[in-house]
């Protein structure tokens, strides 16, 4: 299969892209995932969506956030807090 | 160390060690998400709407800055390609080198560009390094004042309930898209 950047699979933003390099372990199809099938979501005071999802391969919960379009993701992160306040 | 801070995404990443393997985060205030490796050591923290929490003036927006770690030791051999790639990650144009080093910026162009060689490489390197150690003095002092800032502000912030807190953001519901 091919190596397929973020671009290649979800909307993305350059600020995305570039955190991505120190998170590299985030696949993007865990976006996709959470995108698709969010447990939880939230609107941030600035308009940005931020949605949770949990990632069996990884047995975590990822935060994906994304712009006011709720699919150009902006970040995503292991929300350890979240994993904490909630039973699976 | 480094810094990626992007105006649009109102967003602000400090990384204090790089290279470290990614295990999670922890937002220990709203907006404020620190990063952990595996063996649970923290090494980056995250403003997600920086304008929030520090004042960003200053900061380059759009590309990672390094803070610490020249590239521009005694062993590279200085070119036109490599004083570029100093000057960019160093986030300088070529104007603000020009400033700095008392040169004009059509001279600085004509080495990048590979139209002239440098005429003293090892005497251009001292005057970089010069540069560099200043520039990268007031990069340090603005990273710790944004950090020193931002804890402060969450230590005062932290007395607000946890019920309070959640308001601070709206539930939406998964499926009212």
């Amino acid at each position: 299969m091919p190596n397929l950047s973020y671009a290649d699979r979800v909307k993305v933003t350059r600020y995305f892209e570039l955190r991505m390099v120190d998170r590299p372990e985030i696949r993007p199809e865990w976006c996709m995932e959470v995108l698709a099938r969010p447990v939880e979501i939230r609107q941030q005071s600035d308009g940005k969506y931020q949605m949770w999802g949990y990632i069996e391969t990884a047995e975590k919960y990822l935060r994906v956030i994304t712009l006011e379009d709720r699919e150009t993701v902006d970040n995503a992160f292991f929300d350890r807090r979240y994993a904490r306040g909630r039973s699976k | 160390m480094k810094y990626l801070y992007d105006r649009s995404s109102n967003s602000l990443a400090l990384t204090f060690v790089e290279g470290r393997k990614y295990r999670d985060s922890e937002e220990i205030y709203d907006g404020v998400v620190v990063d952990y490796d595996i063996d649970g050591r923290p090494y980056a923290i995250e403003f997600l709407r920086v304008n929030e929490f520090v004042d960003t003036q200053g900061l380059i927006s759009g590309r990672p800055v390094r803070v610490s770690g020249s590239e521009l030791t005694n062993d590279v051999q200085l070119n036109g390609s490599v004083l570029q790639s100093w000057r960019e990650n160093l986030g300088l144009s070529r104007d603000e080198l020009s400033r700095h080093l008392n040169l004009s910026s059509e001279l600085i162009a004509s080495w990048e560009d590979g139209i002239h060689a440098i005429d003293n490489p090892e005497l251009l390197r001292l005057a970089l390094q010069a540069v560099e150690g200043n520039i990268r003095e007031k990069l340090f002092r603005q990273m710790f004042e944004i950090v020193q800032e931002s804890l402060g502000d969450s230590r005062t912030r932290s007395s607000v309930s946890s019920d309070a807190r959640s308001s601070l953001s709206n539930p939406v519901a998964p499926n009212s898209r």
